[in-house]
């Protein structure tokens, strides 16, 4: 059977790691710190993310990707700044399995259909950056900057002509926070759609991630946090693995 | 030293593979050249792609009759997802209304996945395998319910005797096969961990 999934995601502003509260911004350390303790034996899969408000460059970004990748072993999921079919092929030339696509939905929504049609709907992560506002759930772009004033449930409903693999749901507001994902966005959304959720944004402890997937997503995603305990995070998985959660073993466990 | 020859075909990408090569100091060349790959005594058969077309860049190449004179040579050839189905008889992967044929070195044939309600297609994510024969060169240290990466939409039906590993989505799937020298994964060990690296490894630790 396929196993639920944690995702490590790890965001990037001119090239530093940064933290993300509220998608507010603050920047914790370079990339040779990062990879020095940087461990992926414990995670299934990792996300990539160019955040710079600005001066977006994709080619810069892969290089970044590759020096942090060049001993991780699992599937890399890389995006921020996709704006063509061109940058996306930029992406998988460095070593990226998957492409994420925010931005371009709401700009240039053609863009999409072309990438998959090329590497194959499994290769693409959309992810909806979602903000609740007067109890709707809004949809929002560029690093959660704009609102594209489209709710959850417009975009849902024709997402099986968008040709995406999977979806990255982030909660905006309960982004940085530590309080847990938002449940209630994650079911909402799984009642929407088959495609598979990575839930995001908000994950505080372990219990959490346990939450996350009990409640339908296929996949937690773990950000912030990992900053703090990294190095923890094998015990993590081994207590998830005896609460009877079916996430991928870890090499001689 | 042992030496690898990654076949270049132009089918999928094979930054992660070398990637993986690189980080286990595994000395390869990434070649199209007949010669090599005949006198090749490891052959790695990558892939990803459509069956169709994959057969077609092999056949242009002649390709499939250097793997083949390889084979008789006693190579050990790895073949990793699309490279694995190409192995067999045939594939129902192609744009015609018949299976086309595969390079036949394993009996077998390469069926499509029906997406119903249980599972979804492809099947994509981690998932474990189930070793059927427990003396296995290719998987050793290697312990059984192991996960691994997987992404594809067509799966393989063979004689049981060819069977190392098979893994679950709905249905009960080859995962993993061996033929005397030649070795299938179904999976991307340069995706699947430490499990993933052992299997490159191992192959490599073969008699040659």
């Amino acid at each position: 059977m396929l196993k639920n999934r944690i995702v490590l995601t790890l965001m990037f502003e001119d090239g530093i790691l940064v933290n993300s509260n509220n998608f507010i911004l603050n920047k914790i350390a370079e990339i040779k710190t990062l990879l020095q303790y940087l461990d992926f034996e414990s995670i299934d899969e990792l996300v990539l993310i160019d955040v710079s408000r600005s001066n977006n460059n994709i080619e810069q970004f892969c290089k970044i990707t590759q020096e942090i990748t060049k001993e991780c072993f699992i599937p890399v999921t890389i995006g921020g700044g996709i704006r063509s079919f061109e940058d996306a092929k930029i992406v998988f030339n460095s070593g990226g399995d998957k492409v994420i696509i925010n931005t371009l939905l709401f700009e240039n929504e053609k863009e999409i259909q072309k990438i998959a049609n090329v590497y194959g709907k499994q290769s693409i992560v959309l992810s909806l950056d979602v903000k609740k506002i007067d109890e709707k759930y809004y949809c929002f772009y560029k690093n959660g900057t704009i609102n594209s004033t489209i709710l959850l449930e417009g975009i849902l409903g024709k997402i099986d002509k968008l040709n995406v693999g999977d979806i990255l749901l982030r909660s905006i507001d309960n982004d940085g926070k530590g309080n847990g994902y938002d449940i209630e966005l994650l079911k909402f959304a799984i009642d929407l759609t088959s495609i598979p959720v990575i839930i995001a944004g908000g994950v505080g402890n372990f219990n959490h991630l346990s939450e996350g997937i009990k409640s339908g997503a296929q996949a937690v995603s773990i950000g912030n946090l990992f900053h703090f305990i990294g190095y923890k995070m094998n015990e993590v998985k081994i207590a998830l693995r005896n609460d009877g959660l079916e996430i991928p073993s870890m090499w001689n466990h | 030293m042992k030496k690898l020859t990654v076949i270049d075909y132009n089918m999928g990408n094979l930054y992660s593979i070398k990637n993986a090569l690189e980080y286990l100091k595994i000395e390869y060349e990434l070649t199209d050249n007949l010669e090599l790959i005949e006198n090749s005594k490891f052959i790695l058969l990558p892939g990803v792609g459509h069956f169709e077309q994959a057969m077609k860049n092999l056949k242009e190449k002649k390709i499939d009759i250097a793997l083949k004179k390889a084979i008789f040579n006693k190579a050990n050839l790895l073949g990793i997802c699309l490279g694995m189905q190409l192995l067999f008889d045939s594939s129902e992967e192609t744009d015609s209304s018949s299976a086309i044929n595969g390079l036949g070195l394993i009996p077998g044939n390469v069926l499509k996945f029906k997406e119903n309600k249980n599972i979804k297609v492809p099947h994509i994510g981690w998932n474990s395998i189930n070793m059927i024969n427990k003396k296995l060169s290719l998987f050793k240290n290697i312990s059984n319910f192991s996960d691994f990466y997987f992404v594809h939409s067509y799966y393989l039906s063979c004689p049981n005797k060819y069977i190392l590993t098979t893994t679950i989505h709905d249905i009960n799937f080859v995962s993993s096969v061996q033929n005397g020298n030649i070795f299938g994964v179904q999976f991307h060990p340069e995706k699947s961990h430490y499990q993933g690296l052992e299997i490159l490894k191992n192959f490599m630790e073969l008699e040659c």
